[in-house]
């Protein structure tokens, strides 16, 4: 019940698709989504493995909840070892294509090996095959996914590929599913990519079915009411994530011109009002929200670009609606480039889904491209003829299109910050950790998030801990270790039951844990999924100790340890890690040296993967 | 008179709710694949448009069963499928012009909207009342079918 | 005495344009009164005078004088 209780593992090298009973001892343990993937790649994969050869294995999981109405129940994750951060990888998406895989009754999908030629996937219940997909070798996204569907004459399959960024390997391609929504982060894109899989395309038509079915909506009725009610989602729901803009800029951090600057003069012309307001051409950004699988939240935004607009003048495919401005794209293409032209970043914005690319990444890696530039290190001749000083418009429109059809100079975006940086002699340029690029919030002034990102597992991200409610309290390191702790675990958690983070708003760990417990065998209480997350989080943490990370790994570029925000409410200060992270390692009860010790393996059943350590 | 089910594709946000509620009340599991009303989308998901039976008057499914199968529910209007006479022939599935009928392999047997009884699983659980389930003279933006009323015609400068 | 209110995010437009440049409070008002006459005050999440910031904690003991700048923001999450 919740589980559908089996495995899909495809083996790319030898060419065979076998479904294997899920194992309902690590179900227990580590929930699905997330955990259970987590403790699969452990199975299956060596620490140590390239990330992009075919020894690394690529876990799509959904959770127990996923494909129930349970609202937002339509998540799912790929877990993998990560190409930009040599650390676990775990992106999420929304979409439909997780409820969808669930339906076809599996838990969990299991990529390994390599395939001689490109293939796609081809799911439809227990009927599964590899397709030759030497024709869409080179086809976008969108293509990708309109000619699957065409193939198979179903508008009901749902199809989840990669574009020419991941088959060339760009560090941060992504898998887009459902034109729109993807496990964006760390490279999985890539993963697959080098495994020659085009695609993963599901029909399912095995149902989901729940534990105590009436007990179950009333318990869904009541959440979703709480949810429902809740302000937080009336804010998504009409403004998207969007509305943060407008908050960091007055807060002071809203990372500028690659965080060299923490508020963004152009705010008001890529904000929330912006994109309702109509523009000389008589244009409107904005269409409509659109909800993902199962969700009453619906924030996500349905936009279009001004047809008179520099990029796509004279480019009507580009002229239809897709998916719109989020905050973090907002950042990425706006402040972090130093960019307000805000069909400029919708335009951006499609060239990620249509190619397959995670636009944090790349924008942060552009903003990098940009002050080796200004700094003379990258020249005109270099950069395709391209200004690619901040604040062109045209840089951005034209370096996004480049790098996710792997051309020009953006064959060396498509290296990210990090080794972009390290290339023309700045490393300190590159706004990462673990090499991955910061999300649109600046550690200086949000202390507890410069801890979120140091510790986070795949390198810097938003969405693993959740510190927002002390970090807009006091601008210092004091007191962020413990909620960035217990906020890893509940999310760790959160992902693992199959519904999207966005609920936590309204919804405590309880609130989550009664519809568990509706859905699935065994008793489940807020204690036990916060003691699952931490299970994942160390066992995420262990892999990636066996892969040869280490503390040195937990840590910021210099700029936000050392150069002061110059502005906002954090005016002056640094980011304190250097209080925050002995504290953080305390409360996870590791040593001084960030490794987890046997006494907190031992309570949390991580027995097997105890690691001596010298200190 | 009979309550129809009111759909407004403007505020459907594609949740697809309604086809987990309507396929638990039908099949006891969640399962799109089987729900009676069908959410189609547009345009990279800019248009949802939720799509089920109407219960037409013409009842093409109906008139075509060659086993008396499909009945009115006095209740509430609903043309409804007997599983047991059924025969899974398909006739009703050709003979409907709205699509809306659809053979279940796993059954062998036709689903169609059946109103749930009267309480309609999908209008339920939408939480953009996209659909509703209720009376279209009550639930329709008065102008179209309601008579104006004095307020309507009072000057607003009055106030 | 009035102060300057500062509403961004979710908040923006949540008070007409002329309360905002001008919002009217009782002498001796402190920034927890200002924060509860408001209608949104449970959106309200971080509060800021003249640009320092003031902790929910403190709200009830920082008296305001006229011509203040208070921004008020909502809560933040993920994105």
């Amino acid at each position: 019940m919740g589980w559908q209780r089996k495995v899909l593992r495809v083996d790319l090298t030898a060419g065979t698709c076998e479904s294997e009973p899920l194992n309902m001892q690590w179900a227990a343990q580590y929930v699905g989504g997330r955990g259970l993937a987590t403790r699969y790649l452990v199975d299956n994969v060596d620490p140590a493995v390239d990330p992009l050869s075919p020894d690394n294995a690529l876990v799509f999981a959904t959770g127990p909840l996923s494909g129930t109405l349970v609202s937002t129940s339509g998540r799912y994750c790929v877990v993998t070892k990560g190409p930009l951060t040599g650390a676990i990888a775990c992106s999420n998406s929304g979409g439909k294509f997780g409820a969808e895989l669930k339906y076809c009754g599996y838990d969990l999908l299991i990529i390994q090996g390599r395939s001689e030629k490109p293939v796609y996937l081809l799911i439809e219940d227990d009927e599964v095959s590899l397709e030759d997909a030497s024709d869409l070798w080179g086809e976008t996204v969108w293509k990708t996914e309109e000619t699957i569907k065409a193939r198979h004459r179903s508008e009901d399959m749902k199809v989840a590929s990669i574009g020419v960024a991941g088959e060339r390997g760009v560090y941060y391609a992504c898998i887009v599913n459902d034109l729109h929504r993807a496990a964006g982060r760390s490279g999985v894109g890539a993963v697959m990519g080098s495994k020659n899989l085009k695609a993963v395309a599901a029909r399912g038509t095995r149902g989901v079915k729940v534990k105590e079915p009436t007990r179950f909506m009333q318990v869904v009725d009541e959440k979703n009411r709480k949810l429902f009610e809740h302000g937080s989602r009336r804010a998504l729901m009409r403004y998207g994530t969007l509305s943060m803009i407008d908050v960091m800029q007055k807060f002071g951090g809203l990372p500028t011109n690659n965080f060299q600057k923490v508020q963004f003069e152009g705010v008001d012309r890529i904000n929330p009002k912006a994109v309702v307001e109509t523009n000389r051409n008589g244009h409107k950004n904005l269409l409509t929200n659109k909800a993902c699988f199962g969700c009453t939240i619906a924030c996500g935004r349905i936009a279009h670009i001004d047809p008179n607009h520099f990029s796509v003048v004279n480019r009507q495919e580009y002229w239809h609606a897709s998916g719109g401005l989020e905050y973090e794209t907002a950042f990425a293409f706006g402040p972090a480039v130093g960019v307000d032209d805000l069909d400029a970043l919708t335009f951006a914005g499609y060239m990620m889904n249509e190619h397959g690319m995670d636009p944090i990444s790349f924008g942060v890696t552009l903003a990098a491209a940009m002050e080796l530039y200004e700094l003379g290190l990258i020249t005109r001749e270099q950069t395709d003829g391209i200004d690619l000083r901040f604040g062109n418009a045209e840089a951005l429109t034209v370096m996004a299109e480049k790098t996710g059809k792997y051309e020009g100079f953006g064959r060396e975006l498509a290296l990210g910050s990090k080794r972009l940086c390290e290339k023309y002699g700045r490393p300190d340029l590159a706004m990462v950790v673990k090499g991955q690029e910061f999300a649109g919030y600046d550690s200086r002034a949000l202390q507890g998030m410069g801890l979120g990102y140091a510790t986070g597992n795949r390198g810097a991200c938003h969405l693993k801990h959740d510190t927002f409610d002390v970090d807009m309290e006091d601008v210092s390191g004091k007191g962020k270790a413990k909620p960035c702790k217990h906020s890893q675990d509940d999310i760790a958690a959160i992902d693992s039951a199959g519904i999207c983070l966005f609920t936590a708003s309204a919804w405590d760990l309880d609130d989550i844990a009664a519809q568990v417990d509706a859905a699935c065998e065994g008793s489940w209480t807020a204690e036990r999924l916060h003691d699952a997350g931490e299970r994942i989080w160390n066992l995420e943490r262990l892999f990636n100790l066996r892969a040869g990370l280490t503390a040195a790994d937990d840590t910021l570029p210099p700029r936000l340890l050392k150069e002061p925000a110059p502005s906002g409410t954090a005016k002056g200060k640094v980011c304190e890690l250097d209080v925050m992270l002995p504290e953080y390692y305390a409360e996870r009860g590791w040593t001084a040296n960030g490794v987890p010790t046997p006494d907190l393996l031992r309570r949390l059943k991580l027995e097997d993967f105890i690691i001596e350590s010298p200190a | 008179m009979h309550k129809s089910l009111l759909i407004d594709p403007g505020k459907c946000t594609g949740c697809l709710q309604c086809e987990m509620a309507c396929s638990l009340e039908h099949t006891g599991e969640f399962n799109p694949a089987r729900s009676r009303i069908r959410v189609f989308e547009f345009e990279h998901g800019l248009n949802n448009v939720p799509y089920t039976c109407t219960q037409c008057t013409a009842s093409y499914c109906m008139v075509a069963c060659p086993v008396d199968a499909i009945s009115i529910s006095q209740l509430t209007g609903a043309r409804e499928v007997a599983d047991s006479i059924c025969v899974g022939c398909r006739a009703c599935v050709a003979a409907c012009p709205y699509g809306t009928l659809n053979f279940n392999p796993e059954t062998g047997k036709v689903d169609k909207c059946d109103l749930c009884g009267g309480d309609p699983k999908c209008a339920e659980v939408c939480p953009t009342d996209a659909i509703v389930y209720g009376y279209p003279q009550g639930d329709v933006p008065p102008g179209m079918f309601a008579l104006p009323t004095d307020a309507d015609s009072a000057p607003t400068e009055v106030h | 005495m009035k102060v300057q209110l500062d509403l961004a995010g979710e908040l923006e437009g949540a008070l007409d344009e002329a309360l905002e440049a001008a919002y009217p409070l009782e002498t001796g008002a402190t920034l927890e009164d200002l924060v509860a006459s408001l209608p949104f005050a449970s959106r309200v999440a971080l509060t800021s005078v003249n640009g320092e910031l003031v902790p929910p904690a403190e709200r009830a003991g920082r008296t305001l004088s006229d011509g203040d700048e208070v921004m008020l923001l909502p809560p933040v999450k993920g994105g």
